[in-house]
């Protein structure tokens, strides 16, 4: 029977020799997926490179959708290529042409005075409605289920913000807030007095703000907005 | 390990990283927005802030409704606008974009949006009378554009159709009335959702409302004006199956599968309002997931998708 050697019996059994082998396994491994990893992150990079050249005009996109089309058995006659292409000839045509001005129109001044008269805070938002409105979803903040059987009001704040808001047959009144920096919000929902009946069920904005809702047959009430 | 091995790992590392590295420049990546704000200065200076891009977009107005004694669109909270005062607003949008742009080589091609939300309760004949009437104004805008700024930008119909909104019937009714203005009507970008339509069967599976995958086929792409341009908003890739399923459908039940032209994300709009948990995919995610979708059977495969877009709200 062949003896254990010294060494081995010191070390578990283990040969100098094996844990060597089993310590390079582990730094190929290692040095492996280094490899790897460095090379997807330098493919990563490259790519990103390359989409900072300049892009491939709207012209070129057109083409591509109308080949594209095509490769993809649309006939050539098909309306839609035919819109497409005539997009595209015209595209093609209008780098030979002098295009007329339009009379009375200086784009430079009507920046100029569209910046100075927002800044003024001479331009608004064209006006807010106010009273009731048509009940429609506003994406993603009102759905089709919060504006169903509901009376809508817009109804402008003293600070020049507005309300846009749906009152369910429920007397649940759904709030969303616009302003004129482009901030939309839903805010939080309120009980307001009813019954709410579409048609028949009064509702208006108050000059604070807030809703004057009169229900048939009852005295009015003041709901207030947040 | 042999010199070989590292070689190919390497190269195998390399593939991976310009895989996953992949996208579309960023001035194609269009803003898009939801027009509550009715005021001509700042739509000019809202085409003004977009001069560093170029490609689709979509300005989506309202719902469809009588202005005064006319056909046009509400702005949410913002007062109420016809189609001819909308198509000023756009004009106002072209305007500055023309002044700002970054390079003479930009261009936009802008899709100017109505929806089929409130039109239940409308007549077909005056939702007929309204797509026609907003097909004209499509064309008037776009006939103003190629006479004065042919090199800077070209406009659309668009239209956020979305099968929990209304009955098919009433949205079909005013797609008529648009697409009849053939020959003279414009293109429309089809940012339609498919809400609740089938992720993994294309036998004309049933969707949200009473729609079928057939109607999101037939009005999205079969109708001759529609360029396909759908919202694919969901994270888990849901809306992203449910568009590559409806042109499945097309593929094997009508022998015409769908092109898509884009794709529509809401990231910036979800930011505006606090966040919208499940449905900010960014553009890049939403093109990726389409792209992705598409490309898992020869049926649906198509080489790109050129237009991504993201909505934000401009109040």
């Amino acid at each position: 029977m062949r003896r254990t050697p010294a060494h081995l019996a010191r070390h578990g059994g283990d040969h100098p020799n094996d844990r060597t082998r089993e310590q390079g396994t582990v730094r190929r491994t290692v040095l492996g997926l280094a490899v790897v990893v460095a090379a997807a992150l330098a493919g990563s990079a490259a790519a990103a490179s390359l989409s900072d050249d300049p892009p491939p005009d709207v012209e070129a996109m057109l083409r591509e959708e109308i080949e594209a089309m095509i490769a993809a058995g649309v006939p050539e006659d098909h309306p839609k290529v035919e819109s497409l292409r005539e997009d595209l000839r015209a595209m093609e045509r209008s780098h030979d042409t002098d295009a007329p001005a339009e009379p009375g129109v200086d784009l430079g001044a009507r920046v100029d005075t569209a910046r100075e008269r927002v800044a003024a805070g001479a331009s608004g938002t064209g006006g807010w409605d106010r009273g009731e409105v048509l009940c429609e979803p506003v994406p993603g903040l009102l759905t089709i289920d919060d504006v169903a059987d509901a009376v809508c009001v817009s109804a402008p704040q003293p600070d020049g913000t507005n309300r846009y808001v749906a009152i369910g047959p429920d007397e649940v009144a759904h709030v969303v807030t616009f302003d004129d920096e482009g901030e939309v919000a839903r805010l939080a929902d309120r009980s307001v007095p009813g019954p709410i009946v579409p048609g028949e069920t009064s509702v208006t904005p108050t000059a604070d703000g807030d809703l004057q809702i009169t229900p048939p047959g009852r005295p009015p009430a003041v709901a207030d907005l947040p | 390990m042999h010199p070989t091995r590292y070689a190919l790992l390497a190269l195998a590392g390399l593939l991976i990283g310009i895989a996953v590295g992949c996208h579309k420049h960023p001035s194609f990546t269009t803003r898009s927005y939801y027009m509550a704000n009715a005021s001509r200065d700042e739509a000019v200076l809202l085409g003004c802030a977009n001069g560093d891009k170029q490609g689709r977009l979509t300005l989506f107005f309202g719902a469809p409704k009588a202005v005064g004694s006319g056909y046009g669109a509400t702005l949410w909270g913002a007062s109420d606008r016809t189609a001819a005062q909308i198509g000023t607003l756009v004009k106002d949008f072209v305007r500055g974009y023309v002044y700002c742009r970054e390079s003479r080589s930009h261009r936009l091609l802008i899709g100017v949006g109505t929806s089929n939300s409130a039109v239940d309760g409308k007549s077909d004949t005056w939702l007929t009378t309204h797509g026609a009437r907003w097909s004209k104004m499509v064309r008037d805008v776009h006939d103003w554009a190629a006479t004065h700024y042919p090199t800077a930008a070209s406009i659309y119909g668009a239209w956020d159709a979305e099968p929990s909104w209304s009955r098919y019937a009433k949205a079909s009714a005013w797609m008529h009335g648009y697409d009849n203005a053939y020959p003279r009507r414009r293109n429309l970008h089809a940012n339609f959702s498919a809400d609740g339509c089938p992720q993994t069967t294309a036998d004309n599976g049933a969707c949200n409302n009473g729609w079928t995958q057939w109607h999101l086929w037939h009005l999205a792409w079969d109708h001759d004006p529609s360029l396909t341009f759908p919202q694919i908003y969901a994270t888990s890739g849901a809306n992203a199956r449910q568009w590559k399923q409806i042109s499945e459908y097309g593929h094997h039940h009508q022998g015409d599968g769908i092109h898509f032209f884009g794709v529509l994300a809401q990231s910036a709009a979800c930011m505006q309002v606090g966040g919208c948990a499940g449905t900010d995919n960014t553009p890049h995610e939403s093109h990726d997931q389409l792209f992705d979708a598409l490309d898992s059977h020869s049926h649906t495969r198509q080489g790109s998708i050129d237009a991504m877009t993201d909505v934000r709200w401009h109040s």
